[in-house]
């Protein structure tokens, strides 16, 4: 809402500086965006929450003014001078017929009017804050508006078929082209202001332009009304139309300023384009305002805002505000009835009083204290502190993390396979109008954005709520996702080179991360998703139960995306995982006698899976055998064709001192037994 | 035998054996003149003692004396220069183990919270030290939830503050993180002291400025006799235990249909520390927070007594901070994860920091 200053001294007596009155209505909750000059004038830029509609105009703002400042508000309200031979009433009737939509409707009419343009004060103001001179009726209009805050429109009465307005709902197959000239088709849902025939307006946002007032015009009726702001509100965004008018019928205006303003404005017109006006206004009122009392109690007001201020000075400060305000009960701590005026609809029960209280007094000169706290009473959410444990893990481990939106295109529902997904009715763009389902669906795009700059070592992980759809109705659960390309190190250095990561340096990762949050066991199942690598993939499981999945990406999606090296991706359901028990470490006594670690090299049918072998080591139950490490897998000459090599560390902690013998011995049993359990017999070179 | 000739035959032997160990250059040089000198069977010592029986008796314990000091004597110069020659040897092995130590060393992966996450941690620390508990909420949420709960009247303007993604019918990406004020106060009873994360989002076309999907931080405090000189007193602790004493706050009025009193707060400007600059657009305020106190509306909503209890909620969009904090110029850089952007993250002062007290 622009504001011109010089206009205000209109209706308060202003001698401090544009920068301070910028400054005291900044502090009484409207900020100036702007403040710019206008010749010698100065106009602010002002923004107007939506619960104050009634500073969307000079006088409101002078009002505020006028409070803080101690200084007396003049409106400067003024009336036409009218005929006494003819009256309203022979030049038009006004009818209400949907009162649900207006309660509210005042007319005046000027008659024998010349319209031409507006004298340059008029032209100067309007233009000084925004808003294009027309003609003199027109602008007159539009200067209430600013002024007083109540929309205006002024119809050529001559146009205005059997001299009839009627307010009601518009009927099926009606249309109207507005001042605009665009044709907007109604609904029955479309408030109208309509003649005897058809629509002549569109209620409280824009006019018709048959009826609209143009040079040549001699007959001018003047609508100040007063329309349900959700009426409105619905048909200005059904036609996708904001107007100045619109936007103050739409938070409310003053019913009680109708008549003031109509007055006012065929005063204007009088003034300016001469004419001559009948007597009276048509005011059709199908409900009277009257104010509606709230109670203030003076100890809410001190114990609320934990101030001293005078109650002499809230009574004061509340009735310059245009609040009625009667005591009801004195004493030190009063008591009070409050009736706000009828231009603060927004002001309903006694915590409303208090902002008010509060805004006049200061919101700075409130004391700072703290609320009295003895200890935490709500549990944080569940995972938490897990989740913060996940943050120093993943970070140690050397994972970026990253945060990615939550909308995506099509393509990474189908490279993902994506059935049930869930859809954004009215998406900022149609190319991105789906929620993930995977938080690999960003990883995957993160990796496509580093791989185009050049950038190829991609270690990410993020943590954040999937989507879907269950038989019609939205599903969302929290997911962790890890991805890996590029480089097993930051760079090649003088002593060592670098290698691509692999599958396994992901499935490593993975199983460090969960042992190192105390998920055991972690163990790999085999899995079949489709956007995976067919035969490099694998669930995760912890304590048995599948917890998601790890593979590398399906190269053909890897091509697609236009990724430069294989991706890894790793995707955890954290919902699911951070129910499960994670196991608090018991200090375990150590042999004191030294390990006996011995390597065997096992040959084995080539279809052996690594884990055949592991499984046959847990079981065959050698005493004393504490771990086994796989370090060396070999395939070559010196194995027969048909079957391949897996060298294991056997690392013993005796209990009691053994020989040699005593070890060796064991490891005959076990590679008897593992001869039994997978035909693994011993390599000898 | 006499005794000159004994005498000058160890005087001898000292001397040829003195040189001797000077020679040694190796542990082997040692060992042999430890044969020389202590051997069993022809070892000089042994003969010597063996010798004495020719001197005269009275002669004999001077002797003794002599060849055990001689035997005391080489043993001290045969360890002596053993020692010497173990340095030696250490020394040259040392100096074959020179190293260029100005070349680089080991490089290691370093991974990097993200700065979102830097700054919520920052401020979740400080307001779980107040008692507050952490709490979450759906990011699909219901119009009841987001709207409805929160005093908004159904087909208001105020809705038009909030530009609200749909998914269908009722369900909605919650615009804020506010339907979770309801949420907790359905769930519990006061006194309630919570603070909520979260991801959310708005219908705004995305700018340098602007993201339809961002990250806030609410705080509800519900209690009997909260003031608004609490909500206050509040936030410019926050203020000054995030950004240092010199922080200062301005509480000026605004508008939310959820709280009231409302106010938007500013802080003053991080970069120029209130002087004005193009942060601040020379005003030396930074608008940070919007907080007021729960309207009694949303408490009967949650069927809590107004006339009993009272409460103050507040929330800040994170993305804003984090970009004054880190001098981040556009918010689209948070979602992109570029590499580049992420890595530079690595070092988190934010996150733990214990110098800043106020």
């Amino acid at each position: 809402m622009k504001v011109r200053i010089g206009w205000l001294k209109d209706y308060v007596i202003l001698h401090e500086s544009p920068e301070s009155i910028a400054h005291i209505l900044l502090h009484l909750g409207l900020p100036a965006e702007d403040l710019t000059s206008w010749g010698p004038d100065y106009v602010l830029d002002l923004e107007v929450t939506v619960n104050r509609p009634d500073c969307l105009s000079h006088l409101g703002v002078a009002r505020e003014l006028s409070a803080w400042l101690e200084r007396p508000l003049e409106p400067g309200w003024r009336s036409p001078e009218e005929r006494t031979d003819r009256s309203i009433e022979e030049a038009v009737s006004v009818h209400i017929e949907a009162p649900d939509g207006c309660l509210r409707y005042v007319a005046r009419v000027v008659e024998d009017v010349r319209v031409g343009e507006s004298p340059a004060w008029l032209k100067d103001r309007l233009e000084s804050v925004g808003v294009r001179p027309v003609n003199n009726v027109v602008d007159v209009t539009n200067y209430v508006m600013l002024a007083y805050g109540q929309p205006l429109h002024a119809f050529d009465l001559d146009t205005v078929r059997g001299g009839r307005i009627v307010v009601r709902w518009a009927r099926p197959g009606e249309s109207l082209q507005a001042l605009d000239e665009n044709t907007y088709p109604l609904t029955p849902e479309t408030l109208v202001i309509a003649d005897a025939q058809r629509p002549i307006a569109l209620a409280g946002i824009i006019g018709g332009l048959e009826t609209s007032v143009r040079p040549g015009t001699r007959r001018v009726l003047i609508e100040s009304a007063w329309f349900e702001p959700r009426v409105v509100r619905r048909e200005r965004r059904r036609l996708g139309l904001q107007t100045e008018a619109s936007y103050r019928f739409e938070r409310y205006t003053d019913p009680e300023m109708a008549p003031l303003a109509a007055d006012h404005a065929a005063y204007l017109i009088q003034t300016l384009a001469g004419g001559r006006v009948p007597a009276g206004r048509l005011d059709v009122n199908l409900r009277p305002w009257s104010p509606r009392s709230t109670r203030l109690r003076y100890e809410r007001v001190q114990q609320f805002l934990d101030v001293a201020i005078p109650p002499t000075w809230i009574e004061k400060r509340l009735q310059s505000l245009g609040f009625r305000v009667d005591r009801v009960q004195d004493g030190p701590t009063p008591v009070w009835e409050v009736a706000p005026p009828s231009f603060r609809a927004d002001v309903q029960e006694e915590t409303d009083l208090l902002e008010e209280i509060a805004r006049h007094y200061g919101y700075e000169r409130v004391p700072l204290t703290l609320p009295l706290t003895e200890k935490k009473v709500q549990p944080d959410y569940p995972g938490f502190h897990l989740e913060r444990a996940a943050r120093r893990v993943l970070q140690g481990l050397g994972l970026h993390e990253t945060v990615s939106t939550s909308f995506y295109p099509d393509r990474p529902l189908e490279v993902f396979s994506v059935v049930d997904p869930l859809r954004v009715a009215n998406p900022l763009s149609d190319q991105r109008a789906f929620l993930r389902r995977w938080i690999a669906m960003g990883l995957v795009e993160a990796a496509q954005w580093n791989h185009q700059r050049g950038v190829t070592d991609v270690r990410l992980w993020e943590i954040g709520q999937v989507f879907w759809d269950e038989q019609g109705l939205p599903r969302e659960a929290c997911h962790l996702g890890l991805i890996l390309s590029g480089r097993d190190r930051p760079t090649q250095t003088w002593r060592d080179s670098t290698r691509p990561v692999d599958f396994f340096d992901l499935k490593g990762l993975v199983q460090t991360f969960l042992q190192t949050l105390g998920w055991r066991p972690v163990a790999f199942a085999p899995s079949s998703y489709p956007f995976l690598h067919p035969y490099q993939q694998a669930e995760v499981q912890v304590q048995g139960q599948r917890v998601g999945f790890l593979g590398t990406f399906h190269p053909r999606w890897t091509e697609l995306y236009e990724l430069r090296t294989p991706v890894y991706l790793a995707e955890l359901d954290w919902d699911v995982l951070r129910t499960l028990p994670r196991a608090v470490p018991v200090f375990q006594e150590w042999s004191r006698l030294p390990a006996i670690i011995r390597d065997v090299s096992l040959i084995v049918p080539e279809s052996t899976p690594y884990a055949a072998l592991e499984q046959a080591l847990a079981e065959a139950q050698v005493p004393e055998l504490a771990r086994w490490d796989l370090i060396d897998r070999y395939v070559g000459p010196q194995v027969p064709t048909g079957f391949l090599s897996y060298t294991i560390r056997l690392t013993f902690h005796p209990q009691a001192p053994r020989s040699s013998e005593e070890v060796d011995k064991r490891i005959q049993r076990l590679l008897a037994d593992l001869s039994d359990r997978i035909g693994a017999r011993l390599r000898t070179e | 035998m006499d005794w000159r000739e004994f005498e000058s035959t160890i005087a001898r032997f000292r001397e040829d054996i003195r040189r001797a160990i000077q020679d040694a250059r190796s542990e082997s040089d040692l060992q042999d003149i430890r044969v020389r000198c202590f051997g069993r069977q022809r070892g000089f010592l042994r003969e010597q003692f063996k010798r004495m029986a020719d001197l005269p008796p009275d002669l004999r314990p001077r002797a003794g004396q002599l060849l055990n000091e001689l035997k005391e004597w080489l043993e001290r110069e045969i360890a002596d220069r053993q020692r010497r020659l173990q340095e030696t040897h250490l020394e040259e092995r040392l100096k074959q183990e020179r190293i260029d130590w100005t070349l680089p060393g080991t490089p290691y992966w370093r991974g990097a919270v993200h700065p979102i996450q830097q700054v919520r941690q920052a401020i979740e620390d400080i307001f779980l030290e107040m008692g507050y508990a952490v709490v979450s909420g759906p990011e699909i949420e219901t119009d009841y939830y987001n709207f409805g709960a929160l005093n908004f009247p159904p087909d208001h303007p105020a809705r038009d503050m909030w530009d609200t993604l749909y998914i269908h019918g009722e369900w909605l990406l919650r615009t804020h993180t506010s339907p979770v004020q309801i949420r907790v106060m359905q769930r519990y009873r006061p006194p309630i002291r919570v603070i909520v994360p979260g991801k959310v989002y708005r219908h705004d076309e995305p700018d340098a400025t602007h993201a339809p999907v961002f990250h806030q931080i609410e705080g509800l405090v519900v209690d009997r006799g909260i003031r608004f000189s609490d909500l206050r007193g509040t936030l410019a602790y926050f203020l000054q235990r995030l950004f240092g004493p010199a922080c200062k706050m301005r509480f000026r009025p605004s508008y939310f249909p959820f709280t009231e009193p409302s106010a938007e707060v500013d802080m003053s400007c991080l970069l120029c520390g209130g002087r004005g600059c193009g942060a601040c657009k020379q005003s030396g305020w930074l608008e940070v927070l919007g907080a007021g106190m729960v309207h009694p509306n949303v408490l009967r909503e949650v069927r809590i007594d107004p006339e009993v209890y009272s409460g103050f909620a507040f929330g800040l969009g994170i993305e804003r901070l984090a970009m004054l904090m880190f001098r981040i110029p556009d918010i689209r850089l948070f979602l992109q994860g570029d590499v580049r952007f992420l890595e530079q993250f690595r070092v988190d002062t934010w996150a733990f920091r214990d110098d800043v007290t106020s």
